[in-house]
């Protein structure tokens, strides 16, 4: 009973990555991924893998994807489209903070994208901060109680 | 022989042993009754009244109870210094009329108190620190100023008590800590099984302020206190008109269809969207976006991101035509039955026991989400412990589902130990499936870690973990007499199956992991550590957030 959903996620159009991306929209997952592999370039190679987990539902995975696919050197405003999507998903403020600074100066075709990520990390840092201030005056409030109660313990304890 | 409160104490050897109380002395132990009873109400009804934002978890009782207690303390010794005086009856009835005030206005002052301490838009993971401070901090703000008056209640009626009567301090003390013992105990029941359920945390509130109020009343008009009373009157009148515990707000997108007090948790139907669209949820105190039940207009699978699609997935790995003999324990309001009711293979019918164990979340069922009555398929085994009715239940089933919590991500101890999962595996049928929902933030999380390893110790066979994609939840899968599928080999993805594309996912590598049976297991009836696990679990999770 503690479903704790992520978001409903529809995996939005991606680059046209042959098989893969076939075998993944028919929920082949497994030999979509092998599929996925038989491709011969690098980025393509990371990119279908990525889709493939993304459509899965495997959002962890689709991160390990997009870090192994920067590892063996692929770079692309796509990866760093996905990564922010990702990231917005999971509530990860640092990972979305830093795929949109690499999608800083990006072409047209994912301003529309970008402007939205950046709104909803700006809001989701929003919500971030009131959480830790709220938590500072909690304690300070507890603090203080403690402190009152001390004092007017002893202070009531006092003989007349 | 007695005196009039307000003289001077009299030495204890001028008393009658034995005498009955005198008439002015009955009041007194009214007084401490009425107390005792608003105190165990305010106790009881406080975590309630936090529910909708903090739960009901250990931690929030836990504060909730220190706040309490130390402020009762601190009135005990107020009320012994305020008892020193020459009439101590004006700051016995100032202290009834003061807590009945506080106590009157925590329906208003609830929601603005839990939202100072928690912002909206947080989830579970992210809420960690907030749920323990914020909850202490406004149960501080909220609850202490009544706790502090009720304390200095039984000292002051104390000492007006051995005014009256005359005789030991001790003699008064006892009288006045029986009728106040009494009080709570009348209060504890009252509030539990009547007044929450029945008329509603307002209402409870009120009552209990309007309760010491009255009680008040008489002692500061007797104490020529008009001023104090006609204040406390007015302060009432007011609290009477305005406050009411409101419920959180929802989200945009979603419609407020039923919010009730059950007598167990603070529950509300939502629903969004529209037509065939329409999606209700059954959300259970803080919420956080999560949810206790799911109603689509549909039966059968849900969208993708809900736990209970995998629970349709053994019926098609076991391949048998027939009945399906299904045991859900945590029913909550029915989604396992509806989605596995339009998600069963050709030629498979649903026989089906639910137990819930909060009628007030069956009744919600049933009025909002198509939950059966008086469908011999589908019988509802409500106001019942899990555990207590695995003894209640003579049948073998093909499938057992667990997926019962309590305070909202606490798996109960009782549902979790390896003396459970070992009556479940007696319960099961040849080749039987148990499947269970676990929220955790990953395979290594220490819930699961521990709840796997038990339920492997359980079934005596290694269990499978499947992590639900675009989800936090991972369900483990156990069978008695043989081990599940290994995911990916023949006859994991059903063909043609609804749940196919959902197998297909639960397949990829990393989505799955077997658990192995520990040379010993760890959660026992004996000792059962899961509520450090839970809080572990949470501290991990809030570590690894931004």
């Amino acid at each position: 009973m503690i479903p704790l959903l992520l978001a409903s996620v529809l995996v939005s159009a991606a680059p046209d990555l042959d098989t893969a991306i076939a075998l993944a929209r028919q929920g082949r997952f497994a030999e979509a991924l092998v599929a996925a592999d038989a491709e011969s370039d690098a980025v393509k190679r990371a990119q279908a893998r990525l889709y493939v987990r993304h459509h899965a539902g495997d959002l962890d995975g689709a991160l390990r994807e997009i870090a192994d696919a920067r590892a063996a050197g692929a770079d692309s405003p796509w990866l760093d489209e996905r990564e922010a999507f990702v990231a917005l998903s999971l509530r990860d403020l640092s990972r979305l903070r830093a795929a949109l600074e690499r999608l800083r100066g990006t072409g047209p075709d994912l301003a529309q994208a970008v402007a939205h990520y950046r709104a909803e990390a700006d809001a989701l840092a929003v919500t971030l901060e009131a959480r830790d201030r709220s938590v500072r005056h909690a304690r300070w409030v507890a603090l203080a109680f403690g402190l009152a109660a001390l004092a007017g313990g002893a202070w009531l304890s006092r003989r007349e | 022989m007695t005196r009039s409160v307000g003289a001077p104490p009299t030495p204890a050897s001028s008393s009658t042993p034995g005498a009955p109380v005198a008439p002015a002395a009955a009041p007194l132990v009214l007084v401490a009754f009425v107390a005792g009873a608003a105190t165990m109400s305010v106790e009881l009804a406080a975590v309630r009244v936090l529910a909708p934002w903090y739960g009901t978890s250990s931690a929030v009782w836990t504060n909730v109870i220190g706040v309490v207690l130390v402020s009762l303390a601190l009135g005990y010794l107020l009320g012994a210094r305020l008892s020193a005086r020459a009439d101590p009856r004006r700051a016995l009835g100032l202290a009834l009329v003061l807590a009945g005030v506080a106590t009157a206005w925590l329906p208003a002052l609830a929601r603005p108190a839990a939202r100072a301490f928690l912002p909206e838009g947080l989830t579970l993971e992210e809420a960690g620190a907030s749920l323990l401070w914020g909850s202490l901090a406004s149960a501080l703000c909220l609850f202490s100023p009544s706790a502090l008056a009720l304390g200095a209640v039984a000292p002051l009626a104390t000492e007006c008590l051995q005014r009256v009567r005359g005789g030991s301090a001790g003699a008064a003390g006892g009288r006045v800590l029986c009728a106040s013992t009494l009080g709570s105990l009348a209060g504890t029941f009252a509030t539990t099984y009547v007044l929450v359920p029945r008329a509603g945390l307002s209402a409870t509130f009120l009552g209990a302020g309007a309760a010491l109020v009255a009680c008040g009343l008489p002692f500061l008009l007797a104490a020529r206190a008009r001023a104090g009373a006609v204040a406390s009157a007015l302060a009432l009148a007011g609290a009477l008109g305005l406050a009411r515990v409101g419920p959180p707000p929802l989200a945009a997108d979603m419609r407020l269809l039923e919010a009730r007090e059950t007598r167990y948790q603070s529950a509300r139907v939502v629903e969004t969207g529209v037509g065939d669209e329409r999606l209700r949820f059954l959300q259970v105190n803080e919420g956080f976006g999560s949810f206790q039940s799911v109603w689509q207009v549909r039966t059968g699978l849900l969208p993708e991101g809900h736990y209970y699609n995998t629970f349709a997935l053994p019926p098609w790995w076991q391949a048998r035509p027939g009945a399906w003999r299904l045991l859900v324990l945590g029913l909550g309001a029915g989604t396992a039955w509806r989605v596995l009711e339009g998600a069963l293979p050709p030629e498979v019918a649903l026989e089906t026991v639910g137990v819930e164990i909060d009628p007030g979340v069956v009744e919600l069922g049933r009025r909002w989400m198509e939950l059966p009555d008086g469908d011999a398929s589908r019988v509802v085994v409500a106001d019942v412990d899990a555990r207590a009715a695995l003894r209640l239940l003579p049948r073998r089933f093909d499938q057992i589902v667990l997926d019962a919590y309590q305070n909202q991500m606490e798996i109960p101890p009782q549902l979790a130990s390896v003396e459970f999962f070992a009556d479940c595996a007696q319960l099961l049928a040849r080749d039987g499936w148990m499947t269970v929902n676990v929220g955790a933030f990953g395979f290594d999380d220490p819930v699961l870690v521990a709840v796997a390893g038990t339920m492997a110790a359980g079934f005596d066979r290694r269990v499978l973990a499947l992590r639900v994609p675009f989800a936090r939840n991972i369900v483990l899968v156990a069978r008695v007499d043989a081990e599940p599928l290994e995911p990916g080999a023949d006859g994991w993805v059903p063909a043609g199956a609804p749940v196919s594309r959902h197998a297909g996912a639960l397949a990829l590598p990393g989505m799955w992991r077997w658990f192995e049976r520990p040379a010993a297991p760890a959660l026992t009836d004996d000792k059962n550590p899961i509520e450090a696990l839970q809080r572990r679990s949470i501290e991990l999770a809030r570590e690894h957030a931004p």
